[in-house]
């Protein structure tokens, strides 16, 4: 009496899906075994477990790497970023949405194809010197904002599709202005899409470092991102160091994931990213 | 003659009529000037400036700017002309096709098998679907460095090469000018994959399970399910991944700078050039970005429409 081969065939799926996801992790691994070693040990930067636990590389990263004030400052551009782009955005595409005439969807059209060019950063450089916001967290989180319409108008507008008409017009037959119908009714509606899109934009602003870097001139004012570079030189990269300064960047995004990722799905699934 | 009574029709007309004009005042372009303005100043602006900037010779050297007509746009493809994929802008300008074209193949055919995977009853599913999606979540330093690290000359994976006896295949993977492309295509599809499939995962479970069954009863085996079923109905899944995955191969900038851009000596893609001049001749920068802009959106158009036009409806 063997297994019957459609048995076979799901625990061989089953074993497959189990070791690669243990390979898809395996650089993450590889940072979090040399955040803890010494310096001498990760010179050959090898997957060999440490002797001992350096956790002391972390306290010395704390130390040098300016490390509270990247997280500080990767918090304060990060919080106004998807708080912005969320009450922006939404906004934006329900007007776009519900008015459904030629020129707003031409308008939605030019949007959305935002989402295909890359951003001139040198112009932007320049705009933001014009208005004196180089350098500062405001110009830095204006390029967010602006930067991240045609994703998030093309999420939401996705999603206000499944929103039926009728609930504005009740609303509006009671005589609701636009902002209070907008806010009172359709925006708890939205609480699934602005759960995906806010942990979108928080990744994305999390993780940015292109943005920093050409936006921001003052090392005092780097994110988290760009603290790294406190530990990488010609003279020779502390390794030790900077995986650990890795991980401790990598920590909030993945408190903030495991928390939510039920709704990164649940959200790509409801049809806002499907097409 | 049965005439029609006008009172059955203007009541209608006059509501329908108000009810256009209700909807235009009351969703308001008031409401778009926060939205569109912030897009407009951050995102069309520059794009203008860039534009005009291409056709000028700005340095940081100059005291003047001129407008020098075409003379930066010449310069570009003289370069790439005469010595082809040997000089910068010959390798920046052919490099983000070749990790385009591994993420539009690899990348998405990985993705759609895994999401096919990921859809079937299996207990792991959640758990590697989990897993798979974490590197896209993480900042792409962490992943970076540690490939940077792991495919390092002599390094982990070198060791594991020489362990299976394969010294022959060892190369250099992030040394060799044309192979640290492939190296940061391969991360990037690394980085990118659970995302991928996430978006294949959402269209297929779109899928009606009568579709299935309606495939079952004509006798339709594993690969005719996929060929007829799945490949059509998940039209604007593949869409929305192709064009992503296109636009963001070809804008590449922070995994190339991390992994090969910072000595500069040798792979560009066309966005870390425009950052190797972003401080010196900014004219020429600025027309390095207008050619990739204009490249990507003669690639990207075509493709949306054919592809919009082979989506199903259900």
């Amino acid at each position: 009496m063997g297994v019957s081969t459609k048995k076979q065939a799901k625990l061989f799926s089953e074993i497959f899906l189990v070791l690669a996801s243990l390979v898809i992790i395996v650089p993450f691994y590889f940072a979090i075994i040399n955040s803890l070693k010494t310096p001498g040990e990760v010179i050959e930067l090898s997957f060999k477990l440490p002797n001992k636990l350096v956790f002391d590389n972390y306290v010395k990263v704390f130390n040098e790497g300016n490390v509270l004030n990247g997280f500080k400052n990767s918090i304060y551009i990060a919080i106004p970023s998807v708080f912005f782009q969320l009450l922006i955005a939404s906004l934006t595409a329900f007007i776009l949405q519900r008015r459904a005439t030629r020129t707003s969807t031409m308008i939605y059209n030019f949007v959305v194809f935002g989402l295909i060019p890359s951003g001139f950063l040198i112009p932007t450089v320049l705009i933001l010197k014009s208005i004196h916001l180089l350098g500062t967290n405001t110009g830095l989180l204006l390029t967010y904002i602006g930067g991240g319409m045609p994703f998030m108008v093309l999420l939401f507008s996705g999603y206000m599709k499944n929103i039926p008409r009728e609930i504005d017009e009740s609303a509006i037959v009671e005589g609701c202005s636009l902002p209070r119908m907008f806010f009172t009714v359709i925006f708890p509606q939205l609480l699934p899409i602005l759960m995906t899109g806010g942990i979108i934009c928080f990744m994305g602003t999390w993780n940015d470092f292109t943005g920093p870097l050409y936006y921001l001139n003052k090392t005092g004012k780097y994110t988290l991102p760009l603290s790294v570079y406190n530990f990488v030189s010609q003279y020779g990269t502390r390794w030790e160091l900077v995986y650990a300064d890795l991980v401790i960047i990598a920590l909030p995004v993945i408190i903030v994931y495991a928390s939510v990722q039920k709704y990164i799905i649940d959200g790509m699934t409801a049809g806002a990213v499907k097409g | 003659m049965i005439k029609r009574s006008n009172a059955n029709i203007s009541p209608l007309i006059i509501i329908y009529m108000g009810i256009y004009k209700m909807k235009k005042k009351y969703y308001s372009y008031i409401y778009l000037i926060p939205g569109i303005g912030l897009y407009v100043l951050m995102f069309l602006l520059p794009a203008l400036v860039g534009i005009c900037l291409a056709f000028t010779n700005w340095t940081s050297y100059n005291k003047t700017i001129d407008f020098i007509g075409l003379t930066n746009f010449n310069n570009f493809f003289k370069s790439v002309i005469k010595n082809g994929i040997n000089s910068r802008e010959g390798a920046a300008l052919i490099n983000p096709f070749i990790i385009a074209f591994i993420a539009i193949t690899i990348q998405n055919g990985l993705a759609l098998g895994l999401a096919l995977l990921f859809n079937g009853k299996h207990r792991m599913s959640n758990f590697a679907r989990s897993a798979f999606f974490l590197p896209s979540t993480l900042s792409l330093l962490i992943s970076g460095y540690s490939f940077s690290a792991i495919l390092s000359s002599g390094g982990p994976f070198d060791q594991l090469l020489k362990f299976l006896g394969m010294d022959w295949a060892i190369k250099g993977w992030l040394t060799d000018k044309w192979i640290c492309i492939l190296t940061v295509a391969f991360v990037n599809t690394w980085i990118w994959l659970g995302f991928t499939a996430a978006i294949y995962l959402a269209g297929l479970k779109a899928i009606p399970a009568e579709m299935y069954e309606a495939a079952d009863i004509d006798g339709a085996g594993k690969w005719n399910k996929f060929k007829y079923v799945i490949l059509p109905l998940l039209g604007p899944s593949i869409t929305t991944n192709v064009i992503l995955t296109l636009v963001g191969s070809m804008k590449m900038f922070d995994l190339v700078y991390i992994m090969i851009g910072q000595s500069f000596d040798y792979a560009f893609t066309m966005n870390t050039l425009v950052y190797y001049w972003k401080n010196e001749t900014q004219g020429y920068a600025s027309a390095i970005s207008v050619v990739l802009f204009i490249i990507v959106v003669l690639m990207a158009i075509p493709i949306l429409r054919k592809l919009r036009s082979r989506e199903v409806q259900l």
